[in-house]
């Protein structure tokens, strides 16, 4: 009964990071943006393709190829609030228009584009760790030590900075952050750039893990928003808590049921936060 | 204006009447208008549900529901199809009633999440329940409508020509009892639930029950759809009823406008033949699709059954001097 | 204002005649040209899995303009150019019944050929059978009588479990206990429940399965489980390209050293690559042969297609070319058999020809007493072995269904 349960908590864990650094950039567009930006599973898995590309065709370092897809992007995300969701802060049909749109260029542009012969990108840290008899590969370690990077360093520039207590301010109130002289539009291309970032960096670092493909995506946002949502939106330590709640949950419940059954358990849970607390376990706004 | 609304219904009452029998020879045609009548059905509702701000993006379960509904109904216990379509319906509205209080207490984009769950979840269970569904395998052999003799006049509804009929028929009921809805005491309420809902609530008006009722009879509608569905496809599983199928209802309503009636119908028609009229790019038909929604985007942001108020718009700005003659 | 009015009118007017009109028209075909043979073709070019499947219809459109370069098929003395109409099925039942309707009752084919997902397969013969149309679809696991105008152009993943348990039995004497893991698709279902059969023949220990989601990206979870099975052999089913690999790699870092049996012809450069380390890439086998490059016993049809892929797309020619190559290529050696342009006619003579070439060489056709008539074709079972990092063919296997 107790068999694979260690190894369980630690596969958990471990995908748990992963979720976050996903649901972290969605958090923030949300937060700030005011709409649930669909499509970030697509740069999630755009992100994914330009590592591929940077690490094996250009044969950069593993790093490296993380910081220029991040850098390309984050770009990118600035790119796409200005053009498209500036004008559509706060509506949501629109949003989902927009949203859905992208989702389905990308997709198609991706399976040309990309698809055909399987790609992933080689392991950067072979091997396994050995820890009282649960393993876990180093990569998979090396994205748990990542996702906890990024996180602290999102968090201090959310309380640290001014521009992250602009962001804070933005995410209460855009009209009376507006009133004290923050420029929201500044503000709001930033948080989509950071957003869009972190989801290339998850991409990135899930291609090495598992393989590429064209609907990777899909994945990516169908566990960010259920991480966000039994969260909280606006909240980092919220979306740290869901993430890792969640790959618990996917860690564990097929030890003893179907990775169906962890899916609908999973849901369940978070369709009773909704109803019964739908700011999320620790959201506040 | 009233006029001009009465001679667009008119128009589609033609279209919906001659379209099939223009093309009763082509069933390659007759199955598009099939799949149109559908999703007209499925978006009117969707924005029913919509009216008072509630944007439902699991539509698809309930569809699911009634499609499974009918086809466990007339496969494994022999029921005829006239009982099974009803029950259908039923049967979905009755899983919507269950849910709806606790459901439509949540508001916004929450809603929106909710029902997004709630949609994955049943099509989990339909993957997972193997002994009553066939899980992934999913059901073949659905019986189809099958025949019924009346007056002397017999009617084999396992062709499509008289099932496109039939969905065209229901399509206009839903229509017609949606629309009575809207234009109703009840749908000056639920304008007013839009507009605010604690004004709405602070003059007595029961915000939750009307929720939850227009809640329970758009899914009404969808398990009527999903029977539909079923019985035209004659094989079912678990995979046309996922998430992107919720989304793509949700889509057609919005790209075809939420606010006028017409709306929907108009989204549903345009964005279920874009599909199949650009079959000839094949993996690169999504574009034009994408297109279609970035126009919308842009340019026509109520919807595009907003088109020819837009266009008529477009014409008063360049002639002023005419409309200050007028 | 009645200028304008009359104005808006005349622009709605028109455009509601044009949308009316490009649906009229879709309602149009051309006239046949006497000298074009009218081939449909269904994948799934949009929706998961897709990238795979735009690959298997590019393979046919390769086949198409090797035949059509040779004069095309020749039927009584005239040469007849194919051409080939693909539509995308959309990855769902709904679509594959729609596309296949277009191209039956608006195209007016004789013949379709394409898929090789067995649900969408049968959706498909849904609507051909009843208009005796000849299907030849890649992969068709339902085989009845009631079929009676479907042809599967590949042996089912199902033939290749005895092979693949016969040589486990041979290279591992020793070890029974078998757990497998098994997408939640209806195809893998069924290689799976034909495994267990085997393992029971075999007087083998089946020590439990489980089952995943199609898509799942990780396979640590089903892994850990599978693993408290205790098995000393694990056998891995159907997967889709990228999942062999990485199910392979993570098998290994949780600690399982046993042989790993898989069930679909993955590329095995690919895998080895992906599986990373040589202590990994070990005691791994499954049914398939390197496309990618010319080595180790390939059939002359194979290298045929593997250079016309490699001079018109200058990218790995990789098996799914196959796949989507031999629907067509069969069909057309069933109809110059037959010297016939009518599906019956072409069907009947299919059941009794005794072999037919494919892209893994001359294969025979069977299945009378398993489905009630001769409609499958036993293309050869290739056999690879990943040994310490190393790729080892192990040569064709004759399949039999009797």
């Amino acid at each position: 009964m107790w068999d694979g349960v260690l190894q369980g908590i630690f596969n958990g864990l471990a995908s748990g990071w992963i979720y976050v650094l996903v649901a972290l950039g969605l958090a923030l567009v949300f937060s700030i943006l005011g709409i649930l930006q669909f499509a970030h599973g697509e740069i999630y898995m755009l992100g994914a393709y330009v590592v591929y590309y940077a690490c094996v065709v250009g044969h950069i370092p593993f790093l490296l190829a993380l910081l220029i897809s991040a850098l390309v992007m984050g770009v990118g995300g600035i790119i796409l609030e200005r053009v498209m969701f500036r004008r559509i802060r706060g509506e949501m049909e629109p949003a989902i228009l927009a949203a859905i749109g992208l989702t389905l260029l990308f997709q198609t542009v991706a399976v040309i584009a990309f698809g055909g012969y399987t790609k992933f990108i080689p392991s950067v840290f072979p091997g396994v760790v050995k820890l009282g008899g649960v393993r876990l590969s180093k990569d998979r370690l090396f994205a748990v030590i990542m996702g906890l990077v990024l996180t602290s360093a999102l968090f201090l520039v959310i309380k640290k900075t001014k521009v992250g207590k602009a962001m804070l301010a933005v995410s209460h109130d855009p009209e009376a952050a507006a009133l004290q002289g923050i420029n929201v539009n500044r503000i709001s291309s930033l948080s989509m750039g950071i957003g869009s970032a972190l989801a290339a960096i998850a991409g990135g670092l899930m291609g090495s893990i598992l393989q590429l493909a064209p609907h990777m995506g899909t994945f990516a946002i169908t566990k960010g928003i259920a991480v966000i949502i039994l969260g909280g939106i606006g909240s980092i330590s919220g979306a740290v808590l869901g993430g890792l709640i969640l790959g618990l949950v996917d860690g564990l419940i097929p030890l003893y049921s179907s990775g169906t059954m962890a899916a609908i358990v999973g849901f369940c849970v978070i369709i009773l936060v909704l109803l019964v607390r739908p700011k999320g376990l620790l959201g506040h706004d | 204006m009233k006029l001009g609304r009465t001679k667009g219904w008119l128009l589609f009452a033609l279209c919906v009447i001659l379209a099939p029998i223009v093309f009763r020879n082509n069933s390659y045609l007759l199955i598009v208008l099939i799949l149109c009548g559908i999703n007209v059905i499925m978006t009117s509702s969707l924005r029913a549900m919509a009216t008072v701000g509630q944007m439902c993006m699991g539509s698809m379960a309930f569809s699911g529901i009634g499609a499974y509904t009918s086809a466990l109904l007339t496969l494994k216990a022999g029921f005829p199809f006239w009982a099974a379509f009803p029950l259908a319906g039923l049967v979905a509205m009755a899983v919507a009633a269950i849910i709806a209080f606790p459901f439509v207490r949540v508001t916004g984009v929450y809603f929106a999440m909710l029902t997004l769950f709630l949609g994955e979840v049943v099509r989990l269970i339909i993957v997972e329940w193997n002994s009553l569904t066939g899980g992934v395998t999913g059901l073949t052999g659905i019986p189809p409508m099958g025949a019924i003799s009346l007056l002397g006049v017999h009617v084999d509804f396992t062709s499509l020509l008289p099932y496109c009929y039939f969905v065209f028929f229901v399509m206009m009921v839903t229509l017609i009892v949606l629309y009575r809805i809207d234009r109703s005491f009840l749908g000056t309420t639920l304008a007013a639930i839009e507009k605010d809902e604690d004004v709405s609530a602070s003059v007595g008006i029961n915000v939750i029950k009307y929720k939850a009722l227009l809640f329970c009879i758009g899914c009404f509608f969808f398990g009527l759809a999903g029977s539909l569905l079923a019985h035209y496809m004659r094989i079912l599983n678990a995979d046309s009823f996922s998430l992107f199928g919720s989304i793509y209802i949700l889509i057609y309503m919005v790209a075809g406008g939420r606010k006028k009636f017409s709306g929907p119908i108009v989204g549903a028609v345009v964005l279920t033949l874009i599909p199949e009229m650009f079959r000839v790019m094949k993996q690169y038909q999504p574009l034009v699709f994408v297109a279609v929604l970035f126009f919308v985007l842009y340019f026509l942001r109520a919807g595009l059954a907003d088109l020819p108020d837009k266009i008529r718009h477009l014409i008063k700005k360049t002639h002023p001097g005419k409309a200050a003659n007028a | 204002m009645k200028k304008k009015k009359l104005l808006v009118k005349v622009g709605v007017s028109f455009f509601a005649l044009t949308l009316f009109a490009t649906i009229c028209l879709m309602g149009f075909t051309d006239e046949s040209d006497a000298k074009t043979l009218k081939i449909g073709a269904v994948w799934g070019l949009t929706g998961p899995g897709s990238e795979i499947q735009i690959i298997m219809s590019q393979g046919e459109e390769l086949c198409r303009d090797w035949i059509n370069a040779k004069g095309g098929v020749t039927v009584k003395g005239e040469k007849y150019q194919i051409e080939l109409i693909t539509e995308d099925v959309k990855g769902t039942p709904d679509g594959a019944v729609t596309s296949a309707n277009k191209l039956v009752h608006q195209d007016k084919v004789k013949f379709v050929t394409g898929l090789t997902v067995p649900f969408l397969a049968e959706a498909v013969a849904s609507v051909t059978e009843p208009n005796k149309i000849a299907y030849w679809a890649s992969t068709f696991d339902t085989m009845t009588p009631k079929n009676a105008y479907s042809v599967s152009a590949y042996t089912t993943y199902v033939s290749y479990k005895p092979i693949i348990y016969d040589y486990l039995q041979k290279t591992y004497p020793n070890l029974k206990k078998v757990a497998m893991t098994e997408i939640l698709d209806p195809i893998v279902q069924r290689v799976a429940a034909v495994g267990r059969e085997e393992i029971k023949k075999r007087g083998l220990t089946y020590v439990g399965n489980v089952q995943y989601p199609f898509g799942s990206q990780d396979y640590y979870n089903v892994l850990n489980k599978v693993l408290t099975y205790k098995p000393e052999i694990l056998d891995i089913n159907l997967e889709w390209p990228g999942g062999a690999g990485a199910l392979a790699k993570q098998a290994r870092e949780l600690g399982f050293n046993g042989p790993i049996m898989g069930n679909s012809p993955w590329d095995p450069i690919f895998v080895r690559d992906k599986i990373g380390s040589k202590e990994y890439a070990t005691d791994m086998f499954f049914p398939s042969f390197e496309a990618a490059s010319a080595g180790a016993d390939i059939p002359p049809m194979a290298k045929t297609i593997i250079k016309q892929w490699t001079d018109k797309h200058k990218t790995p020619c990789i098996i799914e070319v196959f796949r989507g190559w031999d629907p067509l290529y069969t069909l057309v050696q069933a109809i110059e058999a037959a010297q016939s342009l009518d599906p019956t006619d072409v069907i009947k003579t299919f059941e009794k020809m005794k072999t037919v070439d494919t892209s893994q060489g001359v294969s025979k056709i069977g299945g009378l007493k398993t489905y009630g008539h001769n409609h499958m074709t036993l293309q050869p079972c290739p056999l690879t072995r990943l040994n310490k990092g190393q790729i080892e063919f192990l040569g064709w296997n004759e399949i039999v269904v009797p």
